[in-house]
C-alpha cells in the first residue's frame, strides 16, 4: 500500500523535546514506516512574528529532498505582505499548499482576512490545510494559550468560499458535526486527516467512509510530534478494498495537491 | 506475542461509551491480538456515586464478563467514602464473582486517608487497584475534576503501602507527562503506570521507560485500541520489554491474587 503523508512538520516544537525533527529524522521515520512521501509545513512558522521567514528555511531545508517532501507555505493573513509572500512560495520554492494557524495568529477563521488569503490560495490551485491542534489540550505547556480549531469554524469557511479545497489535519469529532449532519455541506470540498479517528470500536473511520465517501478521507500521522504507527495500522485494519484504502493511503492527497 | 489490556472499559450502568455494542470491544481486541481486557464502569464527570449507583455499575461489567468470558475480566469500581459499601462491593465482585481488582475514580484524591481500608483490603487480596489520574494543566478541565490525582499523590500514597499493587491510569491521557515522569522518577515498588490515553506524542513511551523503568510498565488502550497497541510496536524497545509490557509485567501482578 503507497503511503502519502498529508501531516508531517519540521522545524522546532517549542514547548516539547521531540525526536527527529529534522530532515535527516523525519526522513529516517518515513523509511521506517514505508511513508513514501510526505506534505510538510515548518513548525516555527506558529511561532515567528512574520510566519513567512519559515517558509524560506523550509524551502531551503528541504531542497535536497523534494522527491519526497512536498512543503506548504505557512502564512498569517493579519500580517502585511502575505500577497506578496504567497507568491514567492509558489513561484520561487514550489510549495503547493497553505496551512493555517488561527489559534496561534489569532484570526476568525471566518473573517475577512481569512477568506481573502482563502480564496487567494484557492486561485492558486493549492488545498488550504488547517490543523485542528498541534498537541493535546490537557497538557498544554503555560504559554500554549489556543484551543483547538472548531470544525463548526471550518464549516462556516467552508460556506465562505466554497470553491477552496480544505484539507483538516488531526481531525476529531467529524462523525457529530455539521459535515455530516448538515445536508447543505454534503457535498463540501472539505477532506479530514483520519490520525485521530478509529477503524475498530468507535469505527469512526468506516462511518464517515459510508457518510462522506473515500475520497474525503486522508492518511497523516503527525510526524515527528507523533508516532505514525497508529495512523498505519487503523488503514491496515480497514476492511476496505484495496482501491479505497489507496485513496486513502495516497491517492487523495496526491488528488488534493494535483500531482 | 501476548498482549493483556490493564485498563478498558463496557457499557453499563448509565454508561454508554460511543459503541453500538460490547461486541465491538471483542471484535476490536480480537483484530489486534488483545487476550484479555480488564474492564470498568466508574462514575465519572466528579460526580459523588452513591451505593446504588456503584452496584448497577458493576453489574454492568459482571454481565460483560458472563457474556464474553475468557476476554472480559473486571475491576470493582468503589467510592471510598462509603466505607462499608465498598467493603461490601469489593467482597462482592472480587471474592465472590472473581474480579481482578479494585477501580478508583477522582471521588477522591488516591491519598486521601478514606482510601486507606481500600488499600489495605486490596492487599489482603493481593489484587490491584487502577485509579484514574492526570497532571491536568488546564484550569477548565482541573476545575471539572479538582479532586483526580496527579503522580506525587501515588508516589505519596504507595511509599505508605509497599504491598499493594496501585496503577496510575492512562500517562498518555492524563494531561502532564512528562511532569508525571519526573515524579515518578524512583517511585515506590508498589505503583505501577499504565500507557493508555489517546496521546500518541513521539517518544513517550521511550520517556515512560527511561524515567520509569519497564519493570512496572503496563500495556492498555482505554478505548485508543489501535494507537494502544501500535505506541508499543512502534516504540524503541528490545523484545523482552516489549513482552514485558504488553503482558508479562500484568501477569505477574495477576498472579499474586491470594483469595
Amino acid at each position: 500500500m503507497t503511503l502519502w503523508d498529508a501531516n508531517t512538520w519540521l522545524g522546532h516544537y517549542p514547548f516539547r523535546a521531540t525526536p527527529d525533527e529534522t530532515v535527516d529524522g523525519l526522513l529516517r521515520r518515513m523509511d521506517r514506516h514505508g511513508i513514501e512521501r510526505a506534505g510538510v509545513a515548518n513548525l516555527n512558522a506558529a511561532f515567528y512574528r512574520d510566519a513567512h521567514s519559515a517558509n524560506r528555511e523550509l524551502a531551503h531545508w528541504i531542497a535536497p529532498h523534494r522527491d519526497r517532501l512536498i512543503p506548504a507555505a505557512v502564512l498569517n493573513p493579519c500580517f502585511p505582505g502575505w500577497e506578496q509572500d504567497l507568491r514567492e512560495c509558489a513561484e520561487a520554492w514550489g510549495m503547493c499548499a497553505l496551512r493555517l494557524f488561527p489559534e496561534f495568529h489569532r484570526y476568525a477563521l471566518d473573517g475577512a482576512e481569512c477568506r481573502g488569503i482563502v480564496e487567494t490560495t484557492s486561485a492558486l490551485g493549492w488545498p488550504v490545510v488547517i490543523p485542528i491542534q498541534l498537541e493535546d489540550r490537557r497538557q498544554h505547556h503555560w504559554m500554549d494559550t489556543t484551543s483547538a480549531v472548531s470544525l463548526t469554524q471550518i464549516a462556516a469557511l467552508a460556506r465562505e468560499c466554497p470553491a477552496a479545497e480544505l484539507l483538516v489535519l488531526e481531525a476529531l469529532g467529524v462523525e457529530n458535526s455539521l459535515f455530516v449532519r448538515d445536508p447543505d455541506l454534503a457535498e463540501a470540498r472539505v477532506s479530514f486527516e483520519f490520525s485521530r479517528m478509529a477503524t475498530v470500536l468507535q469505527a469512526t473511520i468506516p462511518r464517515l467512509l459510508t457518510a462522506l465517501g473515500p475520497a474525503r478521507l486522508l492518511f497523516g500521522t503527525g510526524l515527528p510530534l507523533k508516532t505514525p504507527g497508529p495512523a498505519i495500522l487503523k488503514l491496515e485494519l480497514l476492511e476496505a478494498s484495496e482501491t479505497v484504502k489507496e485513496m486513502l493511503g495516497a491517492g487523495n492527497l496526491r488528488r488534493l495537491l494535483r500531482m | 506475542m501476548r498482549k493483556l489490556d490493564c485498563h478498558m472499559h463496557v457499557h453499563g450502568g448509565r454508561r454508554n461509551w460511543g459503541w453500538s455494542d460490547d461486541a465491538a470491544i471483542v471484535d476490536a481486541a480480537d483484530r489486534l491480538g488483545i487476550e484479555l481486557l480488564v474492564c470498568s464502569i466508574p462514575v465519572t464527570d466528579g460526580r459523588r456515586a452513591d451505593p446504588e449507583e456503584v452496584r448497577s455499575c458493576n453489574e454492568g461489567v459482571l454481565q460483560a464478563m458472563g457474556r464474553f468470558p475468557g476476554c472480559i475480566q473486571g475491576y470493582c469500581f468503589v467510592n471510598p467514602g462509603d466505607r462499608q459499601a465498598a467493603l461490601d462491593e469489593i467482597q462482592r465482585c472480587v471474592v465472590d464473582h472473581r474480579m481482578v481488582g479494585v477501580k478508583l475514580y477522582n471521588q477522591y484524591k488516591v491519598n486521601d486517608p478514606v482510601v486507606y481500608p481500600i488499600i489495605e483490603r486490596s492487599i489482603e487480596l493481593g489484587v490491584p487497584i487502577l485509579c484514574h489520574a492526570g497532571r491536568l494543566t488546564d484550569p477548565a478541565d482541573l476545575a471539572r475534576q479538582p479532586l483526580i490525582s496527579d503522580a506525587a499523590d501515588f508516589v505519596d500514597v504507595c511509599r505508605r503501602y509497599p504491598d499493594a499493587m496501585v496503577i496510575e491510569g492512562h500517562i498518555a491521557g492524563g494531561g502532564d507527562w512528562e511532569w508525571s515522569l519526573k515524579v515518578l522518577r524512583n517511585a515506590p515498588p508498589s505503583l505501577y503506570l499504565d500507557t493508555s490515553g489517546s496521546v500518541m506524542d513521539a517518544g513517550l513511551i521511550e520517556r515512560c521507560v527511561a524515567e520509569f523503568g519497564d519493570e512496572r510498565l503496563l500495556f492498555a488502550t482505554d478505548m485508543t485500541m489501535e494507537g494502544g497497541v501500535a505506541k508499543i510496536l512502534d516504540a524503541e524497545l528490545t523484545p523482552l520489554q516489549r513482552e514485558k509490557l504488553f503482558a508479562r509485567n500484568f501477569q505477574s501482578m495477576l498472579d499474586r491474587r491470594r483469595c
